[in-house]
C-alpha cells in the first residue's frame, strides 16, 4: 500500500531552513551593528566631555563676574557679547575651551587588554625524563587614565579574558610527585576560588604531562598538550593539540595519553566552520604532510595562531606511530579567515609599509576597533601609538616585554567598557579594589 | 542547553553585566532567526541588513528590561517586526514624496518578486513570500520557527482565535498553491 503522505509534515520540512540561498545574518553585518554601538558610545563619552567642560566654564565664569568690579579687565569675547555672564553660558567659544594649551589630539577610549605567555624548561637530572617543559603566563590592561594619558592599568598573573558577561581567569598550576610532573591549565570564573586538582601516582612510571595554552579569546581557547612517560623501560612521548570552549578547559581533563582515549571536550573545524571545513580539508588530504605513517585531517585537532597582523587558524594532521608509544601532528594552514565568533575585533586598519616607518623591526601590531590606538610589537617592546595615517611622532608608552614572550589574547573594550575592565582588571589581576581609572 | 534555558541570565543582569558581550552571544544564536523574520515581511535583503542592524541596536537599549515574560527568541522576533513595519511606513512615506502617489509602486513588488525567483531556497518559500503579509507571517512563525499559537498572538498583537484562523487560511491557501503545480 503506498504511504499517504502528510502535507502539514511536508510543510515543516520545506519551510526549516532559511528561505535564501545566501545572505542572511553575516559577519559583516555583526561587525557593522559592533561599529554603530561603538560610534554611539564615542557621541556619548564626547557629549559627556563638551558638557562637563561647558559647566566647568560656566562655573568659572559665574564666579569670575560675581568677583570682577571693573569691566575692563572683561575678556573681549564678553564685552562684544550681550552683557552679562547669561550670553557667555549660553554659547561658550571654542578658544575658551581649549584656553592657552594647543589643541589636544582626538582622546584615546580604547583599553586592550593583552595576554602573554612564556615558555620555560627545567632541568632534573634525578629522573629518567629530565627536561620538563612549562609555562607562565601574564595579563596586562593598558588603558588611558581619567586625564587621557595611556598607561599599564592593571598587571598581574594568569589570564584575564572576558567570557559573557563575566571575566575569566585561566592559570597553569603543577601537581608533582617522586616520579610525576603535571603542569596543567585550569579555568574559573575569576571570582571564584582556583581549585588545584589532584591526580593517580602510578607505580613504576615517570610521566611528565604539560599544557599550554596557545590561544584565547569570546569562547575560545586553544591547548598545546604534550607528555612524556618512562614505563618498564618503554619511553612514549604524546603531542596532541585541540580548541575547546572556556568552561570546558580542564573537565575530564586527560592524563597519561597511553591509557586513554582522546578527551571530548572540544570545539571541531566544523563547529566552526560548517561544511566549508570539511570541503578544505579533503583537499589539504590529497597532498598530506606526513610521510610514511597513517595520518588524520579530519578537524577535529586544530589551533588558532598569530601570524604578523591577524590571528588565523592551522587544521592539525596528525598521526601515531604504530606501537603506539608516539603521537604528534603537522600543523597546516587552514586558509579560511576566522569567523568573529572566534576572535572577537582583528583588524589591522595599517599598512605595514605604514607600521614599519615607525618602526622598522616590527613583527606584529594591533589597531582599535574606534581606529584611536596602534600597538606595535619590536622586539622585546611593545609601543602604544595614538593611531593617525601616517602613523609618526613618539609612542605614548613603551612597554617592556620578558624574552619570548608570546601574545595569547587580544582584547579591547571601548567607551564606557573602559572603565568596567579598568575596575575589574584591578581586582581580578592585583587583587585591589580601587575603582575607577586614576 | 537550548536557546531558552542559555538566556536565563537576561532576567538576573546587574549594572555590571557586560552587556556588549551578551548581544554578541544574542547575535550568534538568534542572529539568523532575527534576519530571515525580517526578509520574510519586507522581502528585499538589503531592508532585511537595516532593519537587523535597528533590532539588534534597539535590544542593546532594551536589555535590562527583559524580565523573561517571554523567550528571548519570542521578545527579539517581536521586535524584528515593529522595526520592519516601521520601516515600510517611512519607506512609503518616502516613495510617496519622491514618484508622487501616481508613481508606479508596482514596479517595486516585481523586483521584490524577482529577487526571491531569482533567490529562494525552495519553491515553498517562494510560494510563501506571495502570500500577503498577514498570511505570510503566521505561516513562517508556525512553521519555520515553531512557535505556539499563544506566542505567535503575543508577537502579532491579535487574539489566538484569529491566529488560529489566519494560519487555516493561510495552510489552505498553501496547500492550494502546491496543487496546482
Amino acid at each position: 500500500m503506498e504511504e499517504r503522505k502528510d502535507p502539514e509534515l511536508d510543510l515543516e520540512k520545506e519551510l526549516s531552513g532559511a528561505p535564501l540561498k545566501q545572505r542572511g545574518f553575516s559577519d559583516g553585518l555583526r561587525r557593522q551593528i559592533e561599529a554603530r554601538l561603538d560610534e554611539r558610545s564615542a557621541r556619548r563619552a564626547a557629549k559627556r566631555s563638551f558638557t562637563v567642560a561647558a559647566c566647568g566654564i560656566v562655573t568659572t565664569l559665574s564666579v569670575f563676574f560675581l568677583l570682577s568690579d571693573s569691566r575692563a579687565d572683561v575678556p573681549a569675547f564678553e564685552r562684544n557679547g550681550a552683557a552679562g555672564s547669561t550670553a557667555a553660558s549660553a554659547e561658550p567659544s571654542s578658544p575658551a575651551m581649549t584656553s592657552e594649551a594647543e589643541q589636544p589630539a582626538a582622546p584615546i577610549r580604547s583599553a586592550l587588554l593583552i595576554g602573554f605567555r612564556q615558555d620555560f624548561e627545567a632541568q632534573d637530572d634525578k629522573r629518567v625524563l629530565n627536561v620538563t617543559k612549562a609555562s607562565t603566563y601574564r595579563t596586562l590592561l593598558i588603558a588611558p587614565d581619567c586625564s587621557g594619558k595611556l598607561r599599564v592599568a592593571a598587571e598581574g598573573s594568569g589570564i584575564l579574558m572576558p567570557y559573557r558577561q563575566w571575566f575569566w581567569k585561566i592559570e597553569a598550576l603543577t601537581w608533582e610527585s617522586a616520579t610525576d610532573t603535571i603542569h596543567y591549565l585550569v579555568a574559573r570564573r575569576a571570582d571564584q576560588p582556583a581549585k588545584p586538582e589532584t591526580f593517580a601516582d602510578i607505580p613504576d612510571e615517570e610521566l611528565k604531562h604539560s599544557e599550554k595554552l596557545l590561544y584565547a579569546a569570546n569562547q575560545y581557547v586553544s591547548v598545546a598538550e604534550s607528555e612524556s612517560s618512562w614505563r618498564g623501560n618503554a619511553p612514549a612521548e604524546y603531542n596532541r593539540i585541540s580548541v575547546k570552549k572556556v568552561t570546558q578547559l580542564g573537565s575530564n581533563r586527560v592524563i597519561d595519553f597511553a591509557s586513554n582515549k582522546k578527551d571530548p571536550n572540544r570545539v571541531t573545524l566544523q563547529d566552526v566552520y560548517g561544511s566549508e571545513a570539511s570541503e578544505r580539508l579533503e583537499t589539504m588530504l590529497a597532498a598530506p604532510k606526513v610521510v610514511g605513517m597513517f595520518s588524520e585531517l579530519n578537524g577535529d585537532s586544530w589551533t588558532i595562531k598569530r601570524r604578523p597582523g591577524r590571528w588565523i587558524a592551522l587544521a592539525a594532521e596528525t598521526y601515531a606511530a604504530p606501537n603506539n608509544h608516539a603521537e604528534g601532528y603537522e600543523l597546516r594552514e587552514l586558509s579560511l579567515p576566522l569567523p568573529e565568533s572566534a576572535t572577537s575585533y582583528d583588524t589591522l586598519s595599517l599598512k605595514w609599509n605604514e607600521i614599519k616607518a615607525v618602526q622598522p623591526m616590527a613583527k606584529d601590531a594591533l589597531t582599535s576597533p574606534l581606529d584611536d590606538m596602534a600597538a606595535v610589537f619590536a622586539g622585546d617592546w611593545l609601543y602604544l601609538y595614538p593611531y593617525q595615517k601616517p602613523l609618526k611622532g613618539d609612542p605614548l608608552l613603551t612597554v617592556s616585554l620578558q624574552p619570548g614572550e608570546t601574545m595569547v589574547m587580544a582584547q579591547w573594550a571601548t567607551g564606557s567598557y573602559v572603565e568596567e575592565w579598568v575596575r575589574k582588571a584591578k581586582l581580578y589581576l592585583q587583587g585591589t579594589t580601587n575603582a575607577g581609572r586614576d | 542547553m537550548d536557546g531558552s534555558a542559555k538566556f536565563e541570565y537576561l532576567r538576573y543582569m546587574a549594572d555590571t553585566t557586560d552587556l556588549r558581550s551578551v548581544l554578541r552571544d544574542l547575535m550568534q544564536e538568534h542572529g539568523n532567526d532575527v534576519w530571515n523574520y525580517a526578509f520574510s515581511l519586507c522581502r528585499s535583503a538589503d531592508m532585511a541588513d537595516e532593519a537587523t542592524q535597528d533590532v539588534f541596536l534597539k535590544v542593546y537599549r532594551k536589555l535590562g528590561m527583559f524580565r523573561g515574560e517571554s523567550s528571548v527568541k519570542t521578545w527579539l522576533l517581536a521586535i524584528t517586526r515593529n522595526t520592519v513595519f516601521d520601516m515600510r511606513r517611512k519607506s512609503f512615506w518616502k516613495r510617496a514624496v519622491a514618484v508622487g502617489l501616481t508613481g508606479f509602486p508596482g514596479l517595486q513588488r516585481s523586483a521584490e518578486l524577482e529577487a526571491i525567483e531569482r533567490l529562494a531556497v525552495n519553491d515553498l518559500w517562494k510560494k510563501v513570500m506571495t502570500l500577503p503579509v498577514k498570511y505570510r507571517e503566521v505561516i513562517i512563525l508556525s512553521v519555520h520557527y515553531q512557535l505556539s499559537i499563544k506566542e505567535i498572538a503575543g508577537i502579532l498583537g491579535l487574539s489566538e482565535g484569529t491566529v488560529k484562523s489566519r494560519l487555516h487560511h493561510a495552510r489552505v491557501k498553501l496547500l492550494k498553491m502546491k496543487e496546482r503545480d
